[in-house]
């Protein structure tokens, strides 16, 4: 045990083996083997981790759960939409009627596709000559009907 | 401390605040791993303050505003931070005052890094019968090596009333040890 009179420090390690041995032969104070470089990588990384903590956490941010639980419920609603089949009822007025408009274009096919070969022979037609393409076009069709009827 | 100042400059610095902290830690975690230990009793607890003293000195050094030295700051937050483990600890176990010298010396000697003679223990029953405030004092006086100016500093009292309990201490503990050969062979 050292005198109980002042004891002078000298240098940084002088000082810390004294202090080392006075706690350990005096007080019986030990501790684990290269206890003081373990703590000092264990502070050293806590540092760390809570250098990185000041980063705003994302339970604060209130937008970021806003837009995530926004993206939720249109994966959700998008899932629900792709594995149900509507029924017609279910479908806007004017999304049916587009429908039955095409399906009535199948059934017609002959018409539409009659009338498509005119419209687009129509557009080699001369301008001089093209009342009377239109006056062939109406009788032919005249004719046609006619036939169709008789 | 040479150029505390330049020191605390980069200590505060981002630029270079990691590395000077690492270099802070080299100084001074002994000295205060032994400040708390003797304060806590047992290796396990004063491994822990020692823990949160560093981080609640990493957090606060932005607001450091060098009233005492970087050295009275720190033992400052170290001493606190062990009264406040203590007190928490008290509040855990409903410990009442009057086992207080059992507590310290139970605590201690269950402590697996006791490694205690039976001259040793002596001096660690003589230290536990002193009041709290006495004892502390005489461990920073003496264990510590710190200045009474730092002691009023760090305690948050009078130069004059630590001196005068430290000298009163010293002198009890002679009393107390005279039997033990070691001790007195080195005695002033």
């Amino acid at each position: 045990m050292k005198p109980l009179n002042k004891h002078k420090n000298t240098d940084q390690k002088a000082l810390e083996e004294k202090l080392q041995k006075m706690h350990i032969e005096d007080l019986g104070l030990g501790m684990p083997e290269d206890y003081f470089s373990k703590s000092k990588s264990e502070i050293l990384a806590k540092v760390g981790i809570e250098d990185k903590s000041k980063v705003l956490p994302l339970y604060r941010n209130k937008i970021f759960w806003a837009a995530a639980a926004a993206i939720a419920v249109l994966f959700v609603l998008t899932l629900f939409k792709t594995n149900t089949v509507p029924q017609i009822e279910e479908i806007p007025a004017i999304v049916s009627d587009t429908i039955e408009q095409l399906n009535k274009g199948l059934a017609n096919e002959d018409f539409y596709q009659g009338e498509n070969d005119i419209l687009i022979s129509s557009l080699f037609v001369e301008d001089t000559e093209l009342d009377e393409f239109v006056d062939n076009y109406m009788l032919g069709e005249a004719l046609f009907d006619k036939t169709e009827f008789d | 401390m040479k150029n505390e100042a330049d020191f605390i400059k980069r200590l505060t610095n981002p630029r270079y605040r990691d590395k000077a902290f690492a270099e802070l830690l080299d100084l001074y975690q002994q000295r205060l791993y032994w400040h708390i230990r003797k304060l806590v009793n047992t290796h396990e607890n004063a491994d822990d303050v020692l823990q949160n003293t560093f981080l609640r000195i990493y957090k606060s050094l932005p607001n450091f505003k060098q009233q005492s030295s970087l050295s009275t700051w720190m033992y400052r937050i170290a001493h606190n931070e062990s009264l406040r483990f203590l007190e928490n600890e008290k509040k855990k176990q409903h410990a009442s005052l009057d086992d207080e010298t059992n507590n310290y010396l139970n605590i201690l000697t269950e402590d697996i890094y006791f490694e205690g003679t039976a001259v040793q223990l002596k001096l660690q029953r003589v230290l536990s019968e002193l009041p709290e405030k006495q004892r502390i004092i005489f461990q920073m006086k003496y264990y510590d090596d710190l200045k009474f100016r730092e002691m009023a500093a760090i305690l948050d009292a009078k130069e004059g009333t630590l001196k005068s309990s430290y000298y009163n201490t010293v002198k009890h503990i002679e009393e107390k040890m005279l039997d033990v050969e070691l001790f007195t062979k080195t005695k002033v």
